[in-house]
């Protein structure tokens, strides 16, 4: 949802020229909100003040789901991959889709590696298509659910080795939101601090000791 | 499998100008090429920030050449 404020000599004028400045065709697609009546000179005469108006509007034009769909079935079947979608959950800033598929391994890939680009491609494809802002979030099988419960696991036993042997160790590189949970995780050992390094795909957490006390 | 299909849909799904997008595929014995080119304005739409585009787009062909255990390369030719 947007806002659009505009003045106009009358609210009706306001309102005609948000349409046209918003290219809004019909005025049911969008809530108009006065703010001021706007008053009018009379010959002349005493101060005018313009009306003003704000209109909520939603710049989608397309449905977002619907799009989202469309697009990522036709990659999978280009990709030769027989995949359907389970479950497709749309909200105010994100889009949610389950898929399923006989070739879960191959729609994942190597550490999430496919799962992640086809992600980023989709979102790209639906932003530059709609110019919409919402997030999309592709998952299978809880993949990512399960990732979560497996990096959570290991950033707590690398924090155990950590604290016996007094030496840092650093994790393989990790998308900064795998990264954000190993810092989440270990945000309150206070045996150990997480600090991320390196640059771009190959940035990675070093888990060092605390000096002790 | 055919690459260009799918390199075609998701590049021109991408750019302003899909009418440029104009891609070759040379076939080898042991690996496929693929030769990307795009209008001068486009360029950046199929690299991105990084070439973090034209990764996602090398991984998901790769990972749909998996099966064939041949070899797909994507070339941006400018």
């Amino acid at each position: 949802m947007k806002v659009y404020e505009v003045e106009g000599k009358t609210v009706d004028d306001a309102t005609r020229k948000a349409m046209t400045d918003l290219n809004i065709g019909d005025i049911d697609h969008a809530r108009i909100e006065v703010i001021d009546q706007g008053k009018s000179g009379i010959f002349g005469f005493g101060v005018s003040k313009p009306a003003k108006i704000r209109v909520y509007y939603s710049d989608e034009s397309m449905d977002i789901g619907e799009l989202t769909r469309e697009v990522l079935l036709a990659i999978l079947s280009k990709m030769g991959v027989d995949a359907a979608i389970r479950d497709l959950k749309e909200g105010e800033s994100k889009v949610y889709i389950e898929l399923e598929s006989s070739k879960s391994g191959l729609v994942i890939g190597k550490k999430g590696a496919t799962l992640e680009a086809l992600q980023f491609m989709v979102n790209l494809i639906v932003s530059h298509k709609t110019k919409s802002e919402k997030k999309i979030i592709l998952d299978i099988e809880s993949y990512r659910a399960k990732r979560e419960k497996a990096l959570r696991k290991l950033s707590r036993e690398i924090a155990l080795k950590v604290a016996k042997t007094g030496k840092p160790w650093t994790l393989e590189p990790m998308n900064p939101f795998e990264r954000r949970l190993v810092h989440l995780t270990l945000q309150n050992d206070n045996r150990v601090t997480t600090k991320s390094e390196g640059q771009g795909i190959y940035r990675k957490v070093k888990i060092s000791p605390n000096i002790s006390k | 499998m055919n690459y260009k299909d799918l390199v075609e849909y998701m590049v021109k799904s991408l750019v302003d100008h899909p009418e440029d997008v104009q891609i070759r595929e040379v076939e080898g014995e042991k690996s496929t090429i693929l030769e990307l080119k795009v209008t001068k304005e486009d360029i950046g739409k199929v690299i991105g920030k990084h070439g973090r585009i034209a990764r996602a787009i090398r991984t998901i062909i790769n990972a749909s050449a998996t099966k064939s255990g041949k070899r797909v390369v994507l070339e941006i030719l400018d």
